[in-house]
């Protein structure tokens, strides 16, 4: 049975052919083709298209791709990663402040956490010259450019706690002058131990005063003097910073306080507090902030 | 290889495979016209190919795939139009040679009407062992299908033709 069907197909095949003169007719035809399309013509006036090698399609190129993808992405985190601890003057700093800082600015989204993570910027640059200072041989214009950094965090640390104000949010306003009071009575306390920080100095007890160093070791005096001048000037920087900030804490502590014992009456005898509220925020200007002092003029104070 | 060399080594080709490729296409279209029309293109396709001085190990399987892809080609495009429509409107132009008798001629119909009811691959597959008498590994190869999935192909459309003709009976 299964045979027959097989044998049916084949017998039936073998009677299925071209007639000569199909056969003929499209070999004619086929020639014809073959004069008007000769070899090696044909290869010429044939465009072959190759792909692109840019090609996603090419699965080699896919391949390679994903390498260069993996590769940079690797380089990347890595070269982020090792820049995190870079001081000004470092290869990698700019990717640190400019690359680093610049992407978790971004996530920080509300205002708290932007004002937190404008604290934690200030932070890093004093942690910075902290570094700097512990190093002999560091270039004034590192430290400057450091410093300089610095006072940009903090003046913009006033301005979100200027904004917080203005919005009402003393909770918030408060809370950030708070932390840069903290951060800044930390460093203060760090940088002074550190006024002299060369490696001579390792025997020496923590706390030495400059004059007192220049006195017993004349000799390196020369070279960390204009150093320790600059050490000396973030100090007093911060110093000034820290005694703003704590003012400015105080001064809306007070406020806010003030401000909810009145609302507490209000609401007590009913009427309307918002003349009261008006008053409060115009008694908070942005001028009640000292200006933090810069660079020259600490250096001539220390002078 | 210089071209008038091509030009023969082509000619010869023709001359051996022409019958093969036509009868392998109207076992596939079941279309007399439409099957020379493919087996043309075929040769047309492989003389393109070796006019730009690439070299051919395996006619046979060379000339089988074209002929495969161009048949797939077709497939695509008649999509639409249904086997009944074809029967009905239209009519089978069945692939046999004129000269032979009614009781062949029947014999050709019903062939090719039972070939119609299969699936495509089936009736590649048994089509490529029976008419063309390609091995079950020429025809992986060219299908670029396992040697097995090729052989249960055949198995299958074998049962399914007798199931039919029995049926029909």
């Amino acid at each position: 049975m299964k045979n027959n069907i097989v044998k049916q197909l084949k017998s039936v095949a073998k009677d299925t052919r071209l007639s000569a003169t199909e056969k003929a007719v499209i070999k004619s035809q086929l020639l014809h083709y073959v004069k008007t399309h000769p070899a090696g013509s044909v290869a010429s006036s044939y465009v072959h298209v190759s792909p692109s090698p840019f090609s996603i399609q090419n699965f080699r190129n896919k391949k390679t791709l994903s390498a260069f993808v993996i590769g940079g992405l690797l380089l990347g985190s890595s070269v982020s990663f090792a820049s995190e601890n870079t001081i000004p003057g470092d290869m990698l700093y700019p990717v640190k402040i400019y690359v680093n800082e610049s992407a978790r600015t971004v996530l920080a989204v509300t205002p708290i956490a932007k004002a937190e993570w404008e604290v934690r910027l200030a932070e890093r640059r004093l942690e910075e010259v902290e570094k700097l200072a512990m190093l002999p041989g560091v270039s004034e214009e590192s430290i400057a450019r450091a410093e300089n950094n610095f006072n940009k965090h903090t003046e913009r640390i006033q301005e979100h706690i200027v904004k917080f104000e203005k919005n009402n949010d003393s909770e918030n306003a408060v809370a950030t002058a708070g932390k840069l009071t903290d951060m800044l009575r930390k460093h203060e306390s760090t940088l002074d131990k550190k006024n002299f920080p060369h490696s001579l100095d390792h025997q020496r007890p923590a706390i030495i005063s400059n004059t007192k160093y220049a006195l017993e070791s004349p000799v390196v005096e020369i070279n960390i003097s204009a150093e320790s001048v600059l050490i000396d000037a973030v100090l007093d920087n911060v110093r000034d910073a820290r005694g703003d900030a704590e003012k400015k804490q105080n001064e809306l502590k007070e406020k806010y306080e003030k401000k909810e014992a009145i609302d507490h009456q209000k609401s007590n005898s009913g009427t309307p507090t918002k003349p009261e509220s008006a008053e409060l925020r115009k008694g908070a200007p942005r001028e009640e902030f000292r200006a933090v002092p810069s660079k020259a003029e600490n250096a001539s104070r220390n002078d | 290889m210089k071209p008038n060399e091509i030009e023969q080594e082509f000619t010869k080709a023709y001359d051996q495979f022409a019958d093969a490729i036509f009868r392998h296409c109207v076992f596939r279209v079941s279309d007399r016209e439409k099957a020379k029309d493919i087996a043309q293109g075929t040769f047309v396709r492989v003389w393109g190919y070796m006019s730009q001085g690439k070299e051919i190990d395996n006619m046979r399987a060379f000339l089988y795939r074209i002929a495969n892809n161009l048949i797939i080609d077709e497939y695509r495009k008649k999509k639409d139009i249904s086997l009944d429509h074809m029967r009905d409107e239209e009519g089978f132009d069945i692939g046999f040679d004129p000269r032979h008798d009614v009781e062949t001629k029947d014999e050709h119909a019903q062939a090719l009407a039972l070939l119609e009811c299969l699936p495509e691959k089936y009736r590649e597959a048994l089509v490529m062992r029976h008419i063309d008498g390609l091995s079950v590994k020429d025809i992986a190869h060219l299908t670029h299908e396992t040697e097995n999935v090729i052989s249960v192909r055949i198995h299958r459309a074998i049962e399914k033709l007798q199931k039919l003709r029995d049926g029909s009976k």
